[in-house]
């Protein structure tokens, strides 16, 4: 009885002891991706502010990305690079007033593909600099 | 013929015993050997993590602290001992009490560094504050305003950020 106490004790611990290393390997993963998300969401509203006309300034700078009438999606590989839409692993959704010019607010959303679970999303506004004959009335 | 049969019991008893003890000895030093890779593991990614996302945050800090008209430029650094040896590094100028100084940021010798000079003046590229450890710092000019920065850990991770000057 007290052996078969032993053995029962032992493979609980054990369990334990393994769902713990396996939830902090999974934390880990997690952070990573995390920053990660972040640095490419945060490098997406840049190259944004970067042209007047987002949208262009986006696909000039990922030439592989997505373009349509109301988005624009941005393909990485697992290590956050830039790729095709075949070999992504995560992907980065463009949207907002931004593309259309209609305002200057944008969302980048970026996605884990293979958990289908969104991982960062970052509201941003573009500001561009106007000479003062922009604001000039009349003819 | 019973004390024979009674032996024979007692040794089961204890090869059983101890086949059970050496079953928990082996799952233990697993779980211990697992437990330590996956520290180690852990170790490692922190670090990279911490190396990235130290070298990228120092840099958008830097750019967004400069973003005023014709403040940031890319350059080459020489070493004032030996001229020949050169880098490329980030020039941020700034001016003060109307003396124009210049912060250079630029990787060398397993180090992504910043030294602030007088303009005009030449340093040892050694003489630059160590920042973070990395591999390589790689920064280009896509367009007027648009830079990207490719870092490289020491791990060999490489991040690329690209961060937009709004004063051009």
């Amino acid at each position: 009885m007290e052996i078969i106490l032993n053995i029962l004790f032992f493979a609980i611990l054990v369990t334990v002891c393994l769902q713990l290393f396996y939830k902090a390997h999974t934390l880990s993963d997690d952070s990573i991706a995390l920053h990660q998300a972040v640095t490419t969401c945060q490098s997406v509203a840049e190259v944004c502010q970067s042209e007047d006309n987002s949208a262009d300034a986006v696909l000039s700078i990922y030439p592989q990305a997505v373009a349509s009438e109301d988005k624009i999606v941005i393909f990485y590989d697992a290590d956050f690079n830039p790729c095709s839409q075949d070999d992504s692993s995560y992907e980065a959704t463009l949207t907002g007033g931004v593309l259309s010019e209609e305002d200057s607010t944008g969302t980048v959303t970026l996605k884990d593909k293979s958990k289908g679970k969104e991982i960062y999303s970052l509201d941003f506004s573009t500001y561009t600099l106007k000479s003062p004959n922009t604001y000039k009335g009349g003819n | 013929m019973i004390q024979i049969r009674k032996n024979q019991d007692h040794k089961v008893d204890v090869i059983f015993i101890l086949a059970l003890l050496a079953l928990f000895a082996a799952i233990s030093f697993l779980v211990v050997s697992i437990g330590a890779r996956q520290y180690h593991s852990i170790a490692d990614q922190m670090s990279t993590n911490y190396e990235t996302r130290t070298c990228t945050s120092y840099l958008e800090e830097k750019l967004s602290q400069n973003d005023s008209a014709g403040s940031v430029d890319l350059t080459t650094l020489s070493d004032a001992a030996s001229p020949d040896n050169t880098v490329q590094a980030l020039a941020l100028t700034s001016t003060v009490n109307d003396e124009s100084y210049v912060t250079y940021v630029y990787y060398y010798d397993g180090y992504i560094r910043e030294i602030l000079t007088q303009e005009g003046s030449q340093q040892a590229l050694s003489a630059g504050q160590e920042i973070v450890q990395a591999k390589k710092l790689e920064v280009t000019r896509l367009k007027s305003g648009l830079l990207k920065l490719d870092v490289t850990s020491t791990e060999g991770k490489d991040s690329t950020i690209y961060a937009n000057q709004n004063a051009q």
